[in-house]
């Protein structure tokens, strides 16, 4: 699991640094009067994001439709599938874009226009990634019940509808919260 | 077994968006870092 970490980590990193930098060259140092414009931006596309996530707005996301390849199982080292299986999840690109809000930690990154800044948020998306691969087998084997991971995996399915209405009321409030911040700024 | 998930899903996946909403009034550089952590625990969700 800690191979899946580490490459988790890596992964993310190096896709915000990568990100950051390219708002860096391409944007610049934000001032006070274009940051007010930034924000206002990250909080429409929240509210728009909150308004899909609940099945209100019909639109398709930016997202490779691929998943990471189910024969990497077949390899003979355990650790090196892990740290491949954390590199190809862990900067969120490469696969499916499940929950959109993904996004707009890409377009902060990118608006930061720092390298450490866009390496860290990615870093922080592919830790709570990590955690989420990590869990399920985790609290399944401490049941020591090797019935319950495909029970669990049912769960997870059946929990979807839920997860996406609960990132749906984060994003209204990611939303509210930004233009309190806006309305204190000013 | 669902009730239960979602009550942890409820109790500990809540805590880095309660915190990330919370800076955000203060400062949102600082407070999208919880928010990828918890966009990226939410994740766990497309398996």
């Amino acid at each position: 699991m800690l191979a899946n970490f580490a490459g988790s980590l890596v992964s993310s990193f190096l896709l915000g640094s990568l990100i950051g930098t390219l708002g860096a060259l391409l944007i610049g140092r934000l001032v006070t009067g274009q940051l007010f414009w930034i924000w206002i931006s990250i909080a429409v596309l929240s509210l728009i994001l909150a308004l899909r996530e609940f099945g209100w707005l019909h639109f398709p996301i930016p997202q490779l439709s691929r998943q990471t390849p189910k024969q990497w199982f077949d390899s003979s080292n355990p650790i090196i599938v892990a740290w491949w299986w954390g590199i190809d999840l862990g900067s969120g690109l490469t696969t499916y874009v499940t929950f959109s809000g993904y996004w707009l930690l890409v377009l902060v990154a990118f608006s930061n226009g720092s390298l450490l800044y866009g390496g860290f948020i990615l870093s922080f998306f592919g830790l709570g990634r990590a955690l989420a691969v990590w869990l399920p087998p985790t609290i399944t084997s401490s049941l020591k019940n090797a019935c319950y991971m495909p029970k669990f995996q049912n769960v997870l399915l059946e929990s979807r509808p839920y997860l996406h209405k609960w990132h749906g009321y984060g994003l209204f409030g990611l939303t509210f919260a930004l233009i309190v911040h806006l309305i204190i700024l000013r | 077994m669902v009730r239960y998930f979602k009550q942890f899903t409820n109790t500990f996946g809540s805590i880095p968006l309660i915190v990330g909403l919370c800076l955000l009034v203060y400062d949102p550089w600082y407070a999208f870092l919880p928010l990828a952590l918890w966009i990226g625990w939410l994740q766990i969700g497309s398996y």
